[in-house]
């Protein structure tokens, strides 16, 4: 009877009259401001991305020249710009396993280890996130100074050495210094999350764990974890997507430098339309991120699906 | 009916009264927007002389112009290039805006943004009258003046006086001495940097480049080369170009610079020499106002850029580059904003310039020998014996290929590729720039 009516239903939502019925009108109606601002926003926008990637143009050019598919050509063979992909690769993977790993061992500790001042040492972990980005990346800037910052005073004071090219210039760090800068500012966002969502897990599934003679460890693993699944699939989106929109951070903390060593997609976008103004060429690099976003945006949401 | 009389009449009286008052009004509302206003967008200074310098010029240029009011906007000057650009192609850019000569200029009045101010530069009490003519070169693009100079800024060797008497250290007048005078200054005190060098944002190193590139390559060959003018496959290829950066990496090595110059910040390496923590800095004529406020008071002179022994350029060229100001092409008030730039390039505007911020200025016409500080004066001094202008890489080069040296120096100076690497991708860079120009 349950599968009759399924299909029943089903049936009545593929029909044409359905879908352009008068209910489907009031739907449409309904969804039309939003959908207006998504085709203004986003969808104009992306296509006239599209568009002016075929072109070559100046930031002020009067003029746009039509060169097809040569920018993309270009791309393949441009060695920064495959340095900025790596990079962005590099954040995400680092962002998945130090911002969620530590997040979720943050939250697991303030759920079921610490008993007082929870809100407090919350917040103080949580706070990074609430600061402008760009005043986070001057306060590191001060942090990391090779002749006056703290990291080199504590480092000096405690009798050991520095890197001599600097953190943030030496080309084998300066990006770990910029992940670890990331790590600082979004592992408290993480936390909070997964704090919420743990908060949520029925208490008597850890009862019953406990009756099973599960301690916190083997509890962890077998009730929090797969309880936490939905929540952990959209912390890894996010820190996805932020890894590759990421620029305000790399801008102020390196500009890309040293040399070409810590470019990420976007900086190398900014840097290709404002400063060199190849905006053509910025715009090619732009429909390749978004593709690649949109690419792994859909690997991540089918995974998620084929999980459930 | 009579006992009502004085009322009517109160009700007259107000009646005329707001007669009177919406005349007013009115007339004030015409007055207010028979006014011009201007937008002028300017660099942002941390500089409080500065800042103080730009309110009062405006109120003494608005008291002079009644009709004529100033909207003065300040912006960073890493948002600045690129906020003109994005503003001076909509309706919401400046009237009148400061620009560095060179190709920063050049690509807005090849792009049709800037008025032609060759015409109205030549009338009668115009800014033509007030500038030596070879000074516009820098603004001319395609024959036609598109910006009026307004001061110079230039680079020395500053170096820390009572450290170089106290120690008995000569200052250094070749890159030989230089070299040596590092040595020695590692020798009296290890934790003393010779140099202060911040190159963190790239530009300070290009500024080493450029003047090592004039002393060694020589100036005919590098205007040439930035210019990319001439066979492609030539650009770049004369060894002075390898042998420049290979002075800096020399000057590195022999412990010239402080720890880690490519992650200090140009302020960082202006504070470091402030502290008396660098014996000597490579910084422009605005620099001493950072000394000076933040501790060393003076204690400082200025040299030269030391000379190249076997350099092939003109050893008395100095670093220096004309700015001024540009006219939107889009403006509605050419008349106003053209008297408002012509008013900063008066003889008082650009006395009162370098008094109360030491800028060299283009017209010195009420300059006295007595104003400004003893360092200004030594400065405008040593000007008059330029025998030229050292071209500036990134001021200078087609824009991709000067990114790529301002990156390719950091890499040079912390050894993780060679000059002549560097150079053959500089070449590559340089050829591929030009055949895309056609």
């Amino acid at each position: 009877m349950t599968v009759l009516l399924e299909q029943e239903s089903a049936a009545r939502r593929a029909t044409p009259s359905s879908i352009f019925g008068t209910s489907s009108i009031f739907g449409w109606i309904m969804v039309l401001p939003a959908l207006s601002l998504f085709a203004l926003f986003i969808l104009v926008p992306f296509i006239q991305t599209l568009v002016y990637s075929l072109y070559k143009f100046g930031l002020t050019s009067p003029t746009k020249q039509f060169v097809g598919f040569s920018h993309y050509l270009e791309i393949v063979q441009d060695d920064v710009f495959w340095i900025a992909f790596e990079n962005n690769i590099i954040i995400a993977i680092t962002g998945i396993i130090l911002q969620i790993g530590v997040g979720l061992l943050l939250a697991a500790i303030l759920d079921r280890g610490i008993k007082r001042g929870k809100s407090v040492i919350s917040a103080i972990i949580f706070m990074p996130i609430v600061i402008s980005t760009i005043a986070i990346g001057l306060l590191w800037r001060l942090v990391f100074d090779p002749n006056t910052g703290m990291i080199e005073e504590l480092f000096f004071n405690m009798g050991w050495s520095t890197p001599m090219r600097g953190w943030l210039g030496d080309p084998d760090i300066a990006l770990y210094a910029i992940i670890f800068v990331g790590f600082w500012q979004y592992t408290g966002f993480m936390m909070i999350i997964l704090l919420a969502a743990m908060q949520g897990i029925p208490r008597e599934l850890y009862e019953a764990a406990k009756l099973d003679g599960a301690g916190p460890i083997l509890s962890f693993f077998n009730v929090t974890l797969p309880e936490l699944r939905n929540v952990l699939i959209v912390c890894v989106l996010i820190t996805v997507i932020s890894a590759f929109k990421v620029f305000d951070l790399v801008y102020v903390l390196t500009s890309g430098g040293p040399g070409n060593s810590t470019q990420v997609m976007g900086s190398y976008i900014v840097q290709n339309a404002f400063t060199i103004g190849r905006m053509g060429y910025a715009n090619a690099v732009s429909v390749v991120l978004l593709v690649i976003a949109l690419g792994l945006g859909i690997v991540q949401l089918r995974t998620s699906r084929r999980d459930r | 009916m009579g006992e009502n009389l004085p009322v009517w009449g109160d009700i007259m009286k107000l009646i005329r009264l707001a007669a009177a008052a919406s005349f007013f009004a009115c007339t004030s509302f015409s007055l207010a927007s028979a006014e011009t206003e201007l937008k002028l967008w300017n660099l942002t200074s941390s500089s409080d002389a500065v800042n103080k310098h730009w309110e009062e010029v405006i109120a003494t240029f608005e008291e002079a112009h009644p009709g004529i009011k100033i909207n003065y906007e300040t912006f960073p000057s890493d948002a600045y290039k690129t906020g003109l650009q994005v503003a001076l192609a909509s309706d919401a850019g400046p009237d009148i805006f400061f620009n560095w000569s060179g190709e920063d200029a050049a690509v807005l009045a090849r792009n049709g943004l800037t008025a032609d101010l060759t015409e109205i530069g030549a009338n009668p009490g115009m800014w033509g009258e007030k500038i030596a003519p070879g000074m516009f070169d820098a603004f001319t693009v395609g024959g036609k003046i598109h910006g009026v100079p307004t001061h110079l800024i230039t680079k020395y060797m500053f170096y820390n006086t009572s450290f170089f008497a106290d120690n008995n250290l000569s200052v250094p007048t070749t890159l030989g001495e230089l070299k040596a005078s590092c040595k020695a200054i590692r020798d009296i005190n290890p934790r003393m940097s010779p140099i202060s060098l911040g190159n963190a944002e790239k530009w300070k190193g290009v500024h080493y480049i450029s003047t090592l590139n004039q002393k060694i390559v020589g100036e005919a060959q590098v205007a040439k080369d930035y210019a990319l003018d001439g066979n492609a496959k030539e650009l770049f290829s004369d060894p002075g170009y390898v042998e420049a950066l290979q002075t800096l990496v020399d000057l590195s090595q022999a412990g010239c610079f402080n720890k880690a110059p490519n992650a200090t910040t140009a302020d960082a390496s202006r504070s470091l020499f402030a502290a008396g923590q660098a014996a000597m800095i490579y910084c422009g004529n605005w620099c001493p106002g950072t000394f000076d406020s933040e501790g060393l008071e003076g204690g400082y002179d200025l040299a030269r850029f030391p000379a190249a022994e076997n350099g092939k350029g003109n050893q008395d060229y100095n670093f220096a580059l004309l700015e001024g100001y540009q006219i939107s092409a889009r403006t509605k008030n050419m008349d106003a904003a053209s008297t408002f730039v012509n008013f900063l390039v008066s003889g008082e505007t650009q006395a009162k310039r370098a008094r109360d911020f030491g800028r060299l200025p283009v017209n010195a016409s009420h300059m006295g020998e007595e104003d400004g500080t003893p360092i200004f004066r030594k400065i405008a001094k040593d000007a008059g014996s330029y025998a030229g202008l050292v071209l500036i890489l990134d001021v200078g080069l087609e824009k991709s290929v000067s990114e790529h040296y301002l990156s390719i120096i950091q890499e040079v100076l912390n050894e993780t590729k060679t000059p002549e690497q560097a150079m053959g991708e500089i070449r590559a860079r340089a050829q591929k720039a030009k055949e895309q120009q056609g």
